[in-house]
């Protein structure tokens, strides 16, 4: 038995499924490692009751996948490095990451994973756990797509934001409650690049 | 920042309840082991109270380091204080549960550095040489403290107040390494020995066998490992305040033992302090270089 019309005909299939992949916008079930350089997580928090104090995370690593047919079939997760954290001083962020606060070597990173997608308007509706200073809890938030395509580079990206506000002491961040607020706000922003 | 209500909650309070039960064990109808532990019954509730005044209510089960040394270390050193202070119990078994809390002691609450810092050989260096390490501070200093109680003079029964030094000297160390919150920790043990030492019961009219120094020397154990391995206390810094806690032996040396009890005490006092100025100064020094570095 010949086999070559069937190889020939595997092959001609996987050209196709190929150049459709790379060159449709977002297919079904598309995989996306977040850009660390286009991804924000910045917070900020009452200080004294009398202004903000802003910071950032300045590690952030992702993943997401975007079923555009099958929004549930969708996921999210965040993984930030809690010892990244930088409110642009040193002693601050020292005191942050000490067991006053962080505790980042107990409590070395803070995780999001998704555990519901619904599609909304302009973006999905995700419910996760987020996992902060070894408490972890159910968070919804509304995440708005930016937009999508390709990029100058050819690289093909989808980008999101969200805002949402929780309370460091559901976390066990009961520390310094005169000084520094509980409600924190939170601004988080990125990029999947499709893998 | 500690806030002047702390003050009242952390130190004052912790005190109270202290002496509290230490006079209710001194109670004539009190069991005789009960009375002999009721030091160590003492602190530890004061302990408690001081910690439920920085923390809130004991998370369990625990998830920090603080917090297996609340509802771990602590319950587990009373509980071998007691059967210390137990005449019918062997004194070996006490010393085993000594021995296993010192061994214990450290993968308990280093257990991020384990689950994501030292490899297996890192992990198992660490672990015995702390353990070991630990296990000998405390030996020697229940020998010290049997020596002293044997004594049974004014001069030698209150040494454990040194401890209370080098507590508080632990506290303000911790304090400008970088954690406030453990820091008030070793400010509230410091409290509590020094309301439950100075009462009579507390120090004096113990046995060998119901020495009041367990609970403080685990919480001491706890705040240096915290300290050091999570709020920056240098390691230099954390070797001279283990030192401090075993200064109080230059009493005993041979050429100071017979010296009148004033300046016994006076000797063993300054030899304790000594370390203690050495690491506060220091601590402060870098504490204001880093402060006015960012401040101006």
């Amino acid at each position: 038995m010949n086999a070559t019309p069937l190889i020939t005909f595997q092959l001609i299939a996987a050209c196709i499924f190929s150049v459709l992949a790379t060159s449709s916008p977002a297919i079904a079930a598309d995989q996306y490692a977040l850009d660390p350089a286009h991804a924000a997580v910045v917070f900020r928090i009452e200080h004294l009751g009398m202004s903000y104090t802003y910071g950032r995370f300045n590690h952030v690593q992702g993943k997401t996948t975007v079923d555009a047919q099958n929004p549930s079939a969708s996921s999210f997760s965040l993984t930030i490095k809690s010892d990244s954290i930088d409110t642009g001083l040193k002693k601050r962020d020292d005191h942050l990451r000490s067991p006053d606060f962080f505790n980042v070597k107990q409590f070395p990173v803070i995780t999001f994973q998704s555990t519901a997608v619904h599609a909304t308007d302009d973006g999905y509706r995700v419910t996760g756990d987020l996992l902060l200073h070894g408490v972890t809890k159910s968070v919804t938030v509304e995440l708005t797509k930016m937009g999508q395509g390709d990029d100058p580079w050819g690289n093909y990206r989808i980008g999101f934001a969200t805002e949402l506000t929780i309370k460091r002491s559901d976390f066990g961040m009961t520390n310094m409650p005169e000084a520094v607020g509980d409600d924190v706000h939170l601004m988080i922003s990125f990029e999947g690049l499709r893998q | 920042m500690i806030e002047p209500l702390w003050l009242l909650l952390g130190l004052l309070l912790p005190a109270v309840a202290s002496v509290a039960v230490l006079l209710a064990t001194r109670h004539r109808r009190c069991p005789a082991w009960l009375s002999q532990s009721g030091p160590s019954l003492a602190i530890a509730t004061g302990f408690v109270v001081g910690y439920t005044a920085t923390y809130g209510t004991p998370v369990f089960p625990p998830v920090e380091s603080q917090q297996w040394l609340l509802t771990a270390v602590l319950p587990a050193t009373l509980i071998v204080s007691i059967l210390g202070a137990i005449n019918t119990v062997p004194s070996p078994i006490a010393w085993i549960g000594r021995l296993a809390l010192a061994l214990g002691t450290p993968p308990l609450l280093l257990q991020s550095y384990l689950r994501y810092t030292w490899s297996t050989g890192q992990a198992f260096t660490w672990i015995a040489s702390l353990g070991v390490a630990i296990a000998t501070v405390w030996a020697l200093l229940s020998r010290l403290d049997a020596k002293y109680a044997q004594a049974q003079t004014p001069s030698t029964r209150w040494w454990p107040l040194l401890l209370a030094i080098v507590a508080g000297g632990t506290g303000i160390a911790i304090m400008m390494s970088g954690s406030q919150t453990i820091a008030q920790l070793g400010l509230t043990l410091a409290a509590v020995l020094v309301a439950v030492l100075i009462l009579p019961g507390g120090s004096d009219q113990r046995t060998p066998r119901s020495s009041p120094i367990d609970i403080p020397f685990a919480v001491l154990v706890g705040l240096w490992l915290n300290g050091y391995f999570y709020a920056e206390l240098l390691a230099w810094h954390t070797a001279l305040l283990v030192l401090a806690s075993l200064m109080p032996w230059v009493g005993l040396i041979p050429a100071l033992r017979n010296r009148p009890p004033w300046q016994n005490t006076a000797i063993r006092l300054i030899a304790t302090a000594i370390p203690i100025i050495i690491v506060i100064a220091t601590a402060a020094i870098r504490f204001n270089r880093e402060m006015t570095d960012y401040y101006g």
